[in-house]
């Protein structure tokens, strides 16, 4: 109970804190990057939030399914640019996946030379 | 009344129930990761099967979706957390991450960048208009920040939203496939790769494949979706154009 306290006053500040600034960034992200700092600077013990981290990040897929359910809302339109959209998102998946994963590959190679 | 209107009249009724959505969401859920694991392949892919199942039961049952969303909030509701949660093992690895510093912010500026021009560049050769190019610029980062920055840049966030789930699933389903058979097996370089290119989605992949490929990637996820909101105001000014 204490992991799942703590990080949702985490999300919480980091809601508040985009609400209040006005900054056009997500606040779960922002929390994100509050709760690694409070890990770093030991205001936070890792081991209070492990096991809810743990929990929550194994079933991150299952939080998406909804959102993908929803793509029904859109079938006509999908339908309508099916090539266009279709082949824009395989190529740039691919294409994305590629060109990050052989930077980072080559970038570790040289580096270990 | 008829008997058929009756029956229906009782669906929408239940579909609108909180506890539905909850309770068909986890059921199907289950089910697929169990199909999953009995035949693994990217196409029984848990996300895939239980979204068509929802789809399909909605669809028979005549449930439309801001119905049956009622209870798929509550689950959706999670990922909020569930990416907090990513700060436990970046944290777990800040030290080994700031050794590796250059590496990971290279490749991830490379692949976001790569991401974004490919697919608005693709979609305006296949004659997508302006607003559908807008709308899939930003698409291969984290929902919260792609609905964010196509609003910014003038596309529509809901039609964002759906290309960004999609993309996910595309690099959840044969990312870690397509990277092997490309000669891409460093644990790094695979986690970078997927959170860069299908954000959470592919992280949760990521966190399958191994915690350290899952790390990775939710740092990805992250610097991608920073650099795409720095870059994709830039690149819609570009596509406006020609």
């Amino acid at each position: 109970m204490r992991g799942l306290a703590i990080i949702f006053v985490f999300q919480l500040a980091g809601e508040v804190l985009v609400t209040l600034t006005g900054i056009p960034f997500p606040g779960p992200v922002l929390g994100l990057l509050l709760l690694w700092l409070a890990l770093a600077r030991g205001w936070v013990s890792a081991e209070s939030v492990e096991s809810t981290a743990g929990f929550l990040l194994q079933n991150l897929t299952l939080f998406f399914t909804p959102i993908v359910v929803g793509a029904v809302v859109y079938r006509e339109f999908l339908a309508d640019h099916w090539l266009a959209i279709g082949l824009g998102l395989i190529l740039s998946t691919a294409v994305g996946l590629l060109v990050t994963g052989s930077v980072a590959q080559w970038l570790e190679k040289v580096r270990s030379r | 009344m008829t008997a058929g209107t009756g029956v229906s009249a009782i669906l929408t009724e239940i579909g609108s129930l909180r506890t539905f959505g909850v309770a068909l969401t986890l059921g199907l859920f289950f089910l697929a990761q169990r199909l999953h694991r009995r035949c693994p392949s990217p196409v029984t892919h848990p996300l895939l099967i239980s979204s068509l199942g929802i789809i399909m039961f909605l669809e028979l049952a005549g449930i439309d979706y801001a119905a049956y969303n009622q209870g798929g909030q509550v689950i959706s509701f999670f990922l909020g957390p569930a990416t907090v949660a990513l700060g436990v093992p970046l944290y777990r690895r800040a030290e080994e991450i700031s050794r590796h510093k250059l590496m990971i912010l290279a490749s991830i500026g490379a692949g976001a960048t790569a991401a974004m021009l490919v697919a608005a560049t693709v979609v305006k050769l296949l004659g997508g208009g302006p607003h559908l190019v807008l709308s899939m610029l930003p698409k291969s980062v984290t929902t919260p920040i792609a609905v964010e920055i196509s609003g910014i840049i003038g596309g529509e966030a809901t039609l964002t939203s759906v290309f960004v789930v999609l993309t996910g699933l595309l690099g959840a389903m044969f990312g870690p496939e397509l990277l092997r058979a490309c000669g891409v097996r460093d644990d790094k370089a695979l986690g970078l790769a997927l959170g860069t290119a299908a954000h959470g989605i592919g992280t949760g992949r990521a966190l399958k494949e191994g915690e350290n490929v899952g790390a990775y990637s939710g740092l990805a996820m992250g610097l991608a979706g920073l650099f795409t909101a720095i870059l994709a105001p830039l690149a819609a000014i570009f596509f406006r154009r020609f």
